[in-house]
C-alpha cells in the first residue's frame, strides 16, 4: 500500500465528513478531499498527518480546488470502494428534513473560524491540531470551541421555538 | 483558583486542560456551585452542539449521500405510460359501450374505475381499430374528465403510499387537450367511436360490457393488487402476442432457489425465491418495479429489468432479466397461485 493509500484510508471519511459538513454537498466534498490527498503525495514530510491533511482542505475550500486529473481518478475508485461499503440510505422523515434545516442554518450563521474548529472537533482532531490546522493559539480553541458551541445551540433552539411558535398560531 | 471562564470548562470538559490545570479546576468546582452549574451548562452545550452537526448529515435519502443509479423520472416509466393508456382506452371504450347520447358520461364516470378485469375483453376492440385514433383524442378528453373517479377508488385500495402516488400520477399523466364544448364533439366522437366497436366484433363487445357492469358492484376490492395485470394485459393484447416461458433449470443455493426460463422473445430471465428468514427489509404485500443498471460488462443497450415482491407464503421474490418489464411481469403472472 502507498502512503497516500495509508492515509486515504485512515482519513478520508473523516475528512469527507468534515468538508461536506462545512459545504454541504458531498461531490464537491469529496473533490476537495482528492486534492488534499494529492497534495499531500507531493508533500516530502509531514509531522501531523491529520492537523495537515485539515489545514489543507481547508484552505482549498477557500481556494478553490485545483484539478489533477490523473491521481484524481485513482483516488475516485478508491472512493467508489469506500462508497460500496457504506450502509444503504435510510428514508427521510419530514422531522428529520427538518432538523437538518435548522442545523444547517444554525451551522452557516458561525463565524468561519468557530465553524471550522467546532466541525475539526467533531472528526476528533484534538485542540493542538485544531490550532495548527487554523493557525490559532492553542490556548484560545477552548474559548473558541466554547463559543461556537453556545452560538450554534442557541441558534438552532431560537429556530425551533420560534417554528412551535408558528404551528402553535396556525393551529389556533 | 479563581471562577474557571468558558473555554477553561470546555477544554476540561474535552480533556485537553493540563493536570495541573485540571486538578486545580476540579477542586474549585467541588466548593462552588455556580462553576459546577456552567460546568453542567457546558456538558449540555457540548452534547447539543454535536447532535446539532450531526443533523447535517441527514441528507433526503441518507445520512451520507451514497450514489444512486439515475433513475428515469416516473412519468418516463414504460408502465406508467401503458397504465395511463389502458385508463384512457378504457374509459373511452366504456364510453362508446354504453348507452351513448347525454348519459354517456355519467356511465364513463362509473365505469372507468373497475377496469381490472373487463378491460382486458374489451382492450382489442378499441385499440387494434386503426380507425379510431382520430376519434381518440376526443375520447380521451372525455376519459380524462372520469379520471377523478378512478383516482378516488385507486386512492381507496390499500396499497403504499409509493404504489398510491404512482397510480394516482399514471392517472394523471395524460394531459389531453382540455375537453371542447361537448355539445358540438360529443355527437361526432360517439359515432365514430361507436362505429369501430361495432364493424369487428359486436358481439364481443357485448359481452365485454356486460362483464363490466357486473364488476362494478365489488371493482374496490379487485382493484387491489390489479394494476399490474392491466398494464400487462393491456399493452400485449394491443401489440405483440403473449411472450411464452419455458423454465431452463432450476437449482439453489444459500436458501435461495433460482429458476431460470428462457423468453421465446429472447433473452434469459432468473427468477430467485428467497425464504423470508433471508427476506428482511421488505414489507410483504409490496411489490417494486425498477430498472438496475446492466452489470458492468453487459452489452451497451442491453437494460437488465428486475420486479420483486413477497408472495403469499412470504418468500421474497426477484425476478430479473434484459427484458422489458411488462415481460418479467407476465412471467410472474404465470408463477403458481402461492408464489405471486
Amino acid at each position: 500500500m502507498t502512503d497516500v493509500e495509508r492515509l486515504f484510508r485512515a482519513y478520508n471519511a473523516a475528512l469527507v465528513r468534515y468538508l461536506t459538513r462545512r459545504l454541504g454537498d458531498r461531490d464537491w466534498a469529496e473533490e476537495v478531499a482528492q486534492e488534499t490527498f494529492v497534495r499531500a503525495l507531493r508533500q516530502d514530510h509531514i509531522v501531523n498527518e491529520r492537523a495537515w491533511l485539515f489545514a489543507v482542505a481547508t484552505n482549498l475550500v477557500r481556494d478553490e480546488a485545483r484539478k489533477d486529473a490523473r491521481r484524481r481518478q485513482h483516488l475516485a475508485l478508491l472512493a467508489a470502494e469506500e462508497r460500496e461499503r457504506e450502509e444503504e440510505a435510510q428514508p427521510t422523515t419530514v422531522e428529520q428534513a427538518q432538523e437538518a434545516a435548522f442545523a444547517r442554518k444554525a451551522v452557516d450563521a458561525l463565524a468561519e473560524r468557530d465553524r471550522l474548529a467546532l466541525l475539526m472537533k467533531e472528526e476528533g482532531l484534538d485542540y493542538s491540531e485544531i490550532a495548527e490546522a487554523l493557525d490559532l493559539s492553542p490556548g484560545s480553541v477552548g474559548t473558541t470551541l466554547s463559543r461556537a458551541r453556545r452560538r450554534l445551540v442557541e441558534t438552532y433552539e431560537t429556530m425551533q421555538r420560534e417554528r412551535e411558535m408558528r404551528e402553535k398560531n396556525a393551529a389556533s | 483558583m479563581q471562577h474557571p471562564d468558558e473555554g477553561t470548562i470546555h477544554a476540561w470538559l474535552d480533556g485537553e486542560l493540563p493536570p495541573e490545570e485540571s486538578a486545580a479546576l476540579e477542586a474549585h468546582v467541588a466548593e462552588c456551585s455556580e462553576c459546577s452549574a456552567m460546568i453542567a451548562e457546558a456538558r449540555g452545550l457540548i452534547a447539543a452542539s454535536s447532535r446539532i452537526v450531526s443533523a447535517l448529515d441527514i441528507v433526503p435519502g441518507g445520512v451520507i449521500p451514497v450514489a444512486a443509479p439515475k433513475r428515469r423520472p416516473w412519468y418516463a416509466s414504460t408502465q406508467l405510460r401503458a397504465a395511463a393508456a389502458v385508463l384512457i382506452v378504457a374509459g373511452a371504450s366504456a364510453l362508446v359501450m354504453r348507452n351513448g347520447g347525454k348519459q354517456a358520461m355519467e356511465n364513463a364516470v362509473t365505469v372507468s374505475a373497475p377496469i381490472d378485469v373487463p378491460a382486458a375483453g374489451s382492450l382489442p376492440v378499441m385499440a387494434a381499430a386503426p380507425e379510431s385514433a382520430a376519434a381518440e383524442s376526443d375520447l380521451s378528453a372525455r376519459a380524462d374528465q372520469a379520471m377523478p373517479r378512478a383516482k378516488a377508488v385507486a386512492g381507496s385500495a390499500r396499497k403504499p403510499y409509493g404504489q398510491n402516488q404512482k397510480m394516482r400520477e399514471a392517472a394523471k399523466a395524460p394531459t389531453p387537450p382540455p375537453p371542447p364544448a361537448p355539445a358540438a364533439v360529443e355527437p361526432q366522437a360517439l359515432r365514430i367511436g361507436a362505429a369501430d366497436a361495432a364493424r369487428p366484433q359486436s358481439a364481443a363487445a357485448n359481452e365485454a360490457a356486460t362483464a363490466m357492469r357486473r364488476s362494478i358492484a365489488d371493482s374496490s376490492r379487485q382493484l387491489r393488487g390489479t394494476m399490474e395485470s392491466i398494464v400487462v394485459t393491456g399493452v400485449a393484447t394491443a401489440s405483440a402476442p403473449p411472450p411464452e416461458f419455458k423454465k431452463l433449470r432450476t437449482d439453489s443455493a444459500n436458501g435461495a432457489a433460482r429458476t431460470t426460463f428462457a423468453v421465446n422473445t429472447g433473452g434469459e430471465v432468473e427468477l430467485v425465491d428467497v425464504a423470508p428468514r433471508q427476506a428482511r427489509f421488505e414489507k410483504s404485500g409490496t411489490i417494486a418495479a425498477a430498472p438496475s443498471a446492466p452489470p458492468a460488462q453487459a452489452k451497451p443497450r442491453e437494460e437488465v429489468f428486475t420486479i420483486t415482491w413477497t408472495d403469499k407464503r412470504g418468500h421474497r421474490m426477484t425476478l430479473r432479466g434484459p427484458v422489458p418489464l411488462q415481460v418479467l411481469e407476465r412471467l410472474r403472472q404465470t408463477l403458481p397461485e402461492d408464489q405471486r
